[in-house]
C-alpha cells in the first residue's frame, strides 16, 4: 500500500539571537492510509512541531512532508486540524463555527444545506441543543467537541490532532476519546489517516494503531511501538491484559530513559546535579 | 411586603428636605418661579416612585435611589448657597425655578439647537468611522507596514485638532464643515490606532486556526479579522466619541454658524451676553443628552460583544 503521509529527514531549527535551537532532527516517518498514530512525548520534544509542518503552518528548515506523494507547501483541503485551545472563533454560535468550516471545503453547498449538514455533525457529537451557543457559553468538554465537529465536516482524509483533550478532566476526556474512536469507525468514505499528539500514555494506547515515541534537545524519534489490540476496543477490557500491562511499562520505562537523558544534559550544562 | 420594601429609601428624605426648604425666604426680590420648581421635584419623585414598584429586584432599586438621592442633593445645595444664603452669586447662579422657567420659554430654540449639535457630531464621527476601520484593518494586517504606520499615526494623534482649525476654514467651503471637521479629526486617530493595535494584537492561535481552515483573504478580513479586532476597535470608538464632545464647542465656535446653531454655540453665545440662566440651563442639557447617548452605545456595545460573555 502506498504511504498516505511520507515525513521525509525533517529538521526544523529556530533562530533565537546567536543560538540556533534544533526543534526537529532528521526526523522520518511513515503513515499509511487510515492509520490512527500517536506522536508521544514529554514537552519540548518537538511533536507540536512537527504536526504543524504536516499541516503545512510551519516550514521545515530541511526535508520534506509528502501527501500521497505530493509536496506539502501550505494548508491543504485534504488535512483538518483540532487544536488544544482556539480552535473555535468565540464570536462565532457552534453552529456557525461548523457551517463555516464546511463553506470553506465544499463551495457548492446552498447556505441552507451547510447549515443542514452542521446540524448532522453536532448530533453526532452528541451537542444538538448547543448550537446556537457561542463558545464561551461551553465547557471546554463541550467546545472540543464542536471542534471535532468541525474537523469532521469537513470531510477531509487526514485529521490532524494537538493535545485536544489535554485541557480536560480525566473523566471528559476518556469519554471524548470514545466518541473520537466511534466516529472515526464509523466513517462512511473509508477510516481517516490521524495523527494525534499527546503526552498521555493511556490516551496514546487505547486510540492508536502504532505509537512514536520522541525525544527532546534535538527532537528525534526514540522509538515506535505497536499497539496490538483488535478493533473495536473497550477501555476496561483492554486495561487489565498482560499485553496492556507490558506496553505501558515499556513505554513508561522508555520515557524515563528519555528523562535521565535529558537531566544529564541539564548537568552537563548548569554543572548541578539535576533535581 | 416587598414593596413596601422597595418603597424605603434615604431618596425619599432627600425630596421632602428639598420640599422643606423651600420654606426658608430667598434672597431676592421677585418671582423665582417656585411652582415650576415643586413640578420638577414631583416629576423626579415620580419617576423614582415608579420605578420603585415596577422593578421587582431590591438591589436595583437601591442602586437606582443612590443616584436620584445624589440628584436631589445637588439641587439641595444649590438651592441653598445661592438663592438662601449669600454663598454664591446670584447672578451667576440663577434660582432654579427660574432655569426650569427659561426651559420652558426656550423649548424649541434647544432642541432645535441640540438637533444641530447631533447632526455635526454624526457627520465628522460617521465619516471618521468609515475611514478609519478599513485603514486601520489594512494597516494593521500588512505586516510589512504596520509598524511604520504605527509610528506615523502615533505621531499625527498628538496633534490637538483645535490647531486645525484655521486650515478648515480657509479650506473648507462652509463654516458648518469646518466645524464637522473638527469633529472628524478629533474622532479619527483614536479609531485609527485601535482598529490597528486590534488585529495587530490578535492571538496568533486564531489566526493559525484560520490558516488551517483555507479561508480566503477577502473571507478572512470580514468574518476573522474584524470580529477578533472588535474590543480594540470599540476602545478607539469609545476614546474618539469622547474627544468628539470635547472638541464639540470649540467646533461650533467656528465662524459662529447662526444659521444652524448647536448647543455649544447657544451656551457660549448666552455666556458673552451675561445670561447665566441660560448658560447653566444649556450646560444642564448637554450633559443630559450627551448621558443618554452613552447608555445607548453601551447597550449598543454590549450587543456586538455579545459573545464574550462565558
Amino acid at each position: 500500500m502506498e504511504n498516505k503521509i511520507e515525513i521525509k529527514n525533517i529538521t526544523k531549527e529556530f533562530e533565537e539571537k546567536k543560538d540556533s535551537f534544533r526543534a526537529l532532527n532528521n526526523v522520518s516517518l511513515n503513515i499509511k492510509k487510515g492509520e490512527f498514530i500517536s506522536i508521544l512525548g514529554p514537552s519540548g520534544c518537538g511533536k507540536s512541531t512537527l504536526l504543524s509542518i504536516v499541516e503545512g503552518l510551519s516550514e521545515p528548515t530541511q526535508g520534506e512532508v509528502l501527501i500521497d506523494g505530493k509536496v506539502v507547501h501550505g494548508p491543504g483541503l485534504d488535512r483538518a486540524v483540532v487544536f488544544q485551545n482556539y480552535s473555535l472563533f468565540p464570536w462565532m454560535k457552534a453552529k456557525r463555527n461548523i457551517a463555516y468550516g464546511i463553506e470553506q471545503v465544499d463551495k457548492q453547498l446552498s447556505r441552507k444545506e451547510r447549515n443542514q449538514k452542521a446540524e448532522d455533525y453536532l448530533e453526532k457529537v452528541k451537542l444538538s441543543d448547543y448550537g446556537n451557543k457561542y463558545p464561551l457559553q461551553l465547557s471546554g468538554g463541550q467546545q472540543q467537541r464542536v471542534a471535532i465537529a468541525r474537523a469532521l465536516a469537513m470531510n477531509t482524509e487526514i485529521l490532524l490532532m494537538d493535545e485536544p483533550f489535554g485541557a480536560l478532566d480525566p473523566r471528559t476526556r476518556h469519554s471524548l476519546q470514545k466518541l473520537l474512536l466511534k466516529l472515526w469507525k464509523s466513517d462512511f468514505s473509508g477510516k481517516k489517516t490521524v495523527l494525534f499528539v499527546t503526552h498521555d500514555i493511556d490516551e496514546a494506547i487505547y486510540l492508536s494503531d502504532r505509537i512514536v515515541l520522541m525525544k527532546p534537545n534535538p527532537g528525534e524519534i526514540y522509538e515506535i511501538l505497536d499497539v496490538p489490540f483488535a478493533r473495536p476496543r473497550k477501555r476496561d477490557k483492554i486495561l487489565l491484559t498482560d499485553e496492556y500491562r507490558s506496553l505501558k511499562y515499556k513505554l513508561t520505562s522508555l520515557f524515563r530513559e528519555i528523562e535521565d537523558e535529558t537531566d544529564k544534559g541539564v548537568e552537563k550544562y548548569t554543572g548541578k546535579e539535576a533535581v | 411586603m416587598e414593596l413596601k420594601k422597595r418603597l424605603i429609601h434615604v431618596e425619599h428624605l432627600f425630596f421632602i428636605a428639598y420640599l422643606l426648604i423651600q420654606l426658608l425666604p430667598n434672597r431676592i426680590e421677585g418671582d423665582v418661579y417656585t411652582g415650576y420648581l415643586f413640578l420638577m421635584a414631583f416629576v423626579i419623585e415620580g419617576v423614582f416612585l415608579i420605578y420603585s414598584i415596577a422593578e421587582k429586584k431590591k438591589e436595583k432599586v437601591n442602586e437606582v435611589g443612590k443616584l436620584f438621592t445624589v440628584i436631589f442633593f445637588v439641587l439641595i445645595v444649590y438651592e441653598l448657597l445661592s438663592q438662601k444664603s449669600e454663598v454664591l452669586s446670584h447672578k451667576l447662579f440663577p434660582a432654579e425655578g427660574i432655569i426650569i422657567n427659561q426651559l420652558k420659554e426656550d423649548f424649541l430654540k434647544l432642541l432645535s439647537a441640540c438637533g444641530n449639535t447631533l447632526k455635526t457630531v454624526a457627520q465628522g464621527y460617521l465619516i471618521a468611522l468609515l475611514l478609519a476601520i478599513p485603514l486601520g484593518l489594512f494597516l494593521g494586517w500588512q505586516k510589512s507596514i504596520q509598524p511604520t504606520a504605527s509610528s506615523v499615526v502615533r505621531f499625527l494623534s498628538s496633534i490637538p485638532p483645535i490647531v486645525f482649525i484655521p486650515y478648515a476654514i480657509a479650506i473648507l467651503p462652509t463654516f458648518r464643515s469646518a466645524s464637522v471637521f473638527v469633529i472628524f479629526v478629533a474622532a479619527f486617530w483614536p479609531i485609527l490606532s485601535g482598529t490597528m493595535s486590534g488585529v495587530a494584537n490578535i492571538e496568533k492561535g486564531v489566526l493559525d486556526s484560520a490558516k488551517s481552515l483555507n479561508v480566503k483573504p477577502f473571507s478572512q478580513l470580514i468574518h476573522i479579522i474584524f470580529p477578533a479586532a472588535l474590543p480594540h476597535i470599540i476602545d478607539g470608538m469609545n476614546q474618539g466619541m469622547g474627544l468628539s464632545f470635547i472638541l464639540l464647542t470649540s467646533a461650533e465656535m467656528i465662524g459662529a454658524d447662526a444659521e444652524h446653531p448647536g448647543l455649544g454655540y447657544y451656551i457660549n453665545e448666552y455666556s458673552n451676553f451675561g445670561d447665566f440662566k441660560r448658560v447653566i440651563l444649556g450646560i444642564v442639557y448637554i450633559g443630559v443628552v450627551i448621558s443618554v447617548i452613552y447608555i445607548l452605545i453601551q447597550r449598543l456595545e454590549k450587543y456586538l460583544l455579545r459573545w464574550k460573555r462565558a
